[in-house]
């Protein structure tokens, strides 16, 4: 899985990933996202619209980067989310908290 | 009319079977990761070339299955273990996974397993399958696991 983070301002950030979201690369998400988050990017924005696949334990490192983010006083929000994302994010009820948008732009401008 | 076919290659097909309407393939999987995982994702594409289920078939059991091998590669099996044996079945009305493997034993509860709290990072992926599959069974024999898994379908 490819990851790339891209500061949008001084306080968020779009964290591209590009392949499957497994439990191969959880754990390197996991801490880029974290990392991210203690640089100062309090507002992550994930663009989901290259993920092929995601698995419990790629729901879980978004989960362990939102609870980072949040503890910062900011969020983290997935940007076009592909039709399996999506399935997963409902069936886990996961959309709850991590709240999934049509593009990264509307992802970007929603209030905290 | 029956086909039939078999070679042994690890990580591929090792046998396809097929009658009208059902097709049924072979497959061995490391016990080691990554191998086990992308050979996974391997055997899954090239039985979907086989079949002609929808997308959202497909995609609902290939959840459901890499879940499962999810599970028994970070738990059941180490790496030197024998291979993982996978049968993947499609029948007019149903997709079948039967899994193989000696590694350690499992409990099972009798009952639906829960999906943790939005906020646990862990221990998803067997409540995933068992909400997505008509079916998740789990037995021990001897000192082999055996999964099967089904889902219903109608063929797109």
């Amino acid at each position: 899985m490819e990851i790339t983070v891209n500061p949008v301002g001084e306080q968020a950030a779009v964290v591209q990933l590009r392949g499957r979201l497994d439990l191969l690369v959880a754990n390197d998400v996991k801490q880029r996202l974290v990392k991210a988050v203690n640089e100062g990017f309090r507002l992550l924005v994930i663009d989901m619209s290259e993920v092929s696949f995601v698995d419990s334990s790629g729901l879980g490192a978004l989960i362990g980067g939102l609870k980072a983010a949040r503890l910062a006083g900011g969020d983290l929000r997935l940007a076009q989310p592909g039709a399996q994302a999506l399935a997963m994010l409902e069936l886990t009820t996961l959309n709850r908290v991590l709240r999934p948008f049509p593009n990264v732009t509307e992802a970007l401008q929603a209030s905290l | 009319m029956v086909r039939r076919t078999q070679h042994v290659v690890p990580g591929a097909v090792i046998a396809k079977r097929q009658v009208m309407h059902w097709i049924e393939h072979d497959y061995e999987l490391s016990a080691k990761l990554p191998e086990g995982i992308e050979q996974l994702h391997t055997a899954l594409a090239t039985f979907w070339a086989a079949t002609h289920l929808s997308a959202e078939t497909r995609m609902r059991f290939g959840t459901a299955l890499a879940e499962v091998i999810a599970n028994i590669l970070q738990y059941a099996v180490v790496p030197g273990d024998p291979p993982i044996k996978l049968r993947l079945r499609c029948t007019p009305t149903i997709l079948e996974a039967q899994i193989v493997d000696q590694g350690l034993s499992w409990t099972m509860p009798d009952t639906t397993i829960a999906m943790p709290e939005h906020w646990e990072e862990r221990g998803r992926g067997l409540a995933i399958a068992q909400a997505i599959l008509d079916k998740l069974q789990y037995r021990r024999f001897r000192n082999v696991n055996c999964w099967r898994l089904v889902l219903l379908h109608k063929t797109a």
